[in-house]
């Protein structure tokens, strides 16, 4: 069941009605609910998987209480590493097991030894690498002392389960989700208008933006050896907008939907396109997950303390770790490292927390600096999507090669005036409403509410007349 | 919680209200006047196949089509479900229909509840049929007077490759059986209503004979055309004798082919004899 399908559109208003009129006075029955509908909601997608996600669920439940009530040091780990291992190897199977073993068979087919391996013929279990991380984060608070592990199931169920984010995160931590699944809910109207509008802007961000863009920048990156520079430059920034906007347009949703049962999310993209290096960007894009690395992996790691070498060591790790999380495939791994060779020079003249507040905070237009390092920032981002987008290493260096060549001055053969008009609007609206969790939060704020019915008429109807061919949600696959 | 529900309904109630009037009119205003009117449906087929000119000319109908390209089967429903009792009209059954993937479907023909009421019934899921709404709430003009022919050439040009059709009637799609179900649905809507009916089987170029008579599940296409024949009271055949070329494609007739078929077509257009299925074929 998609964020945008109609059958999301119906089986939304029935969770909220019967969670707000019928099991609204007791909050185990509530959380029951929530648990019931957020199965169904991943059954809607494949039923044979949903085994998956409760062994995972239980194995995670009980890990926890084991390691909790271990008597000895020892007990404790071995509980521990149960888990984490269990959790990798699902992960490992489902997602990467292919990869290796392809990657294994052409590494040997090179020094001349001709294997076989056996490959598993599965489709990848949709959210996986999410709900994982959910449970994985929990397993470790409570190993690390830092969370007393749940004693009630239903509610463990539905930390890890949440139907808002359990395909596409945000990555929730035990520490802040939990807590609010334990307390009772009461029904805010200020809050479930503002899920309202979070929802429609993700739409829009995903059905007219993301969607459109992703029509081109298929068609481009498909056929890229038809086309020439600047069509290849239009590609990669066509992809650019579609990633942006279709996972954060997604995310908008998943925050809005939880904000109606009276749940607050993590936010997990804070304009990452106005930043003004890479490490602001790092901090603005998919925060959910960058934090979830830095917290679980860089810090023990090390993070940035210690000499240079040991700065450069976690530094690939974490953002080789963060592509490979993505797929498996060299790209994203490429992808990965490109950023850590983008983050390596701020992080070693520790320059990388220069920008920490939104850009040209309280005026309309940035500096002549800002603009820049925006710019460069920008330029930078759209040439490592590339590797993101591009089926394999080749292919993106094929399409990089005809960027850099004569052709980049020549004509776009594409140049699709309408959605670069959309794009245009699309950015000026998220550039006025930068300082706000989303652009259109305070849309309107001060005007009268006709005026801002209309408005958000407007948006409906680009979502409906304007929207692109349905294209499934990037971040499903990983 | 009372003031959300209520701002709620506002939102959604309150465009209902401005737009469902304007929307109503729109179809109200495009409704074909005519003393003697005969409505027409299909695909791209009825479009290409027929002379509406000459038809107009030649029997004692005004002819107004509501055929266009890639007409979906939810097209077919709202037509029957609109046409007034007991009026004459000249429909397509056609195979391809049944083979066009869903989403290729044109399916806009307005919101109707009963025609998708019956999709739901028929195997489309609730966002099939959300497509389908989305697709219709923007009104657009139905019914048209004008021609549609293609040119005459000797030759046909392909703009699908062969491989194409080949694909299509290689494997059974999972959505035959309820498409076929909904087609018969539609024919059984306008006896129903005591229309006077004559429906036509267009040809198909001797190449996609061909791959036809050789697809995996020709019987069930064969079965479709003997539930649809079952369900006429007369049956006839009209047979295309030309020496020169009269296919554009695999699958539309040009002008000369769709001019001999309207001259053939026209005495049955009395209605005499209703409800009839013509099967028009190549002859030798």
């Amino acid at each position: 069941m998609l964020f945008n399908s109609f059958s999301f559109a119906l089986f939304l208003p029935i969770v909220f009605v019967l969670y707000w009129f019928v099991t609204n006075r007791n909050l185990v029955h509530q959380n029951l609910l929530l648990l019931v509908s957020s199965y169904f909601f991943y059954a809607c997608w494949d039923y044979r998987f949903l085994f998956l996600l409760v062994f995972s669920t239980l194995l995670d439940y009980f890990t926890g209480l084991k390691m909790y009530d271990a008597r000895s040091e020892g007990l404790k780990k071995f509980w521990f590493w149960l888990s984490i291992s269990v959790n990798l190897g699902f992960l490992g199977v489902f997602k990467y097991y292919n990869f290796f073993a392809e990657s294994l068979a052409d590494a040997l087919g090179q020094a001349g030894i001709h294997t076989n391996f056996w490959t598993l013929k599965v489709i990848l279990p949709v959210g996986i690498s999410f709900y994982t991380f959910h449970g994985l984060s929990y397993v470790i608070d409570i190993y690390k002392n830092r969370i007393k592990p749940v004693r009630d199931f239903v509610e463990y169920s539905v930390f890890v389960s949440f139907f808002p984010l359990l395909v596409a995160g945000p990555i929730e931590r035990a520490t802040h989700l939990l807590p609010q699944i334990q307390k009772p809910r009461h029904f805010d109207y200020t809050k479930a208008v503002d899920g309202l509008k979070q929802i429609l802007w993700g739409l829009f961000k995903k059905m007219v933006i993301a969607d459109n863009c992703a029509e081109y920048a298929n068609i481009i990156f498909n056929n890229s050896a038809q086309y020439g520079g600047s069509t290849h430059v239009m590609g990669a920034l066509f992809f650019t907008f579609q990633i942006y906007c279709d996972f954060s347009g997604y995310s908008d949703i998943a925050l809005g939907t939880a904000r109606l049962f009276g749940i607050e999310l993590l936010r997990n993209f804070a304009f990452p396109y106005f930043s003004r290096d890479i490490a602001e960007f790092w901090r603005r894009w998919h925060i959910s997950l960058s934090s979830w690395f830095r917290d679980y992996l860089y810090i023990p790691l090390g993070g940035s303390k210690g000499g240079k070498w040991m700065v450069v060591r976690n530094t690939f790790i974490i953002f080789l770790v963060s592509g490979f999380w993505h797929g498996s495939n060299w790209t994203f791994i490429a992808w990965g490292a490109l950023n850590a060779i983008y983050f390596l020079p701020l992080s070693l003249m520790k320059r990388n927390r220069n920008n920490l507040e939104i850009v040209a905070q309280g005026s309309l237009l940035p500096s002549l600096r800002d603009m820049m390092n925006m710019g460069i920032t920008f330029a930078l981002t759209v040439f490592a999507w590339i590797f993101f987008r591009a089926d394999s290493i080749r292919h993106a260096l094929a399409y990089i090669k005809v960027i850099f060549s004569r052709s980049l001055f020549t004509r776009p053969e594409m140049t699709p005036k309408t959605i670069l008009a959309y794009l245009a609007i699309f950015i000026a609206i998220e550039w006025v409403g930068r300082e706000n969790q989303y652009a259109i939060a305070k849309l309107g704020e001060r005007l009268p509410k006709p005026i801002r019915w209309v408005m958000y008429y407007g948006i409906a109807i680009a979502i409906i007349f304007l929207s692109g061919s349905q294209q499934k949600f990037i971040y499903f696959q990983f | 919680m009372k003031r959300f529900l209520t701002n709620i309904l506002l939102f959604f109630v309150l465009p209902l209200v401005v737009y469902t009037p304007v929307y109503l009119a729109f179809y109200y205003y495009h409704q074909p006047k005519a003393t003697n009117p005969c409505y027409v449906w299909g695909d791209s087929q009825m479009c290409q196949d027929v002379d509406l000119d000459y038809l107009n000319q030649n029997s004692q109908y005004k002819y107004f089509s509501a055929a266009a390209p890639g007409a979906g089967l939810y097209d077919f429903l709202v037509f029957a479900d609109k046409v007034p009792e007991n009026s004459t009209v000249l429909i397509q059954v056609s195979r391809t229909v049944l083979l066009r993937r869903k989403e290729k479907d044109r399916n806009v023909s307005a919101i109707s509840i009963g025609p998708l009421a019956t999709l739901l019934g028929n195997g489309y899921t609730i966002n099939e049929v959300g497509q389908v709404v989305k697709n219709n709430l923007f009104p657009k003009r139905i019914f048209y007077t004008i021609n549609y022919l293609y040119r005459n050439a000797d030759t046909i040009s392909t703009k699908e490759p062969v491989s194409t059709f080949e694909a299509i009637f290689k494997t059974k799609p999972a959505y035959f059986e309820d498409k076929k179900t909904i087609c018969l649905k539609g024919i059984e809507t306008l006896m129903k209503k005591h229309c006077k009916i004559v429906a036509i089987q267009f040809p198909y170029h001797q190449i996609l004979n061909k791959i036809e008579a050789n697809s995996p599940y020709r019987q069930d296409l064969e079965k479709f055309d003997n539930d649809v024949a079952a369900r006429f009271a007369y049956q006839q055949t009209i047979e295309i004798k030309l020496k020169e070329n009269i296919f554009t494609d695999l699958t539309h007739l040009n002008e000369r082919g769709a001019k001999e078929l309207s001259r053939q077509l026209a005495p049955y257009l009395d209605f005499k004899q209703s409800p009839i299925i013509i099967k028009v074929k190549q002859g030798e």
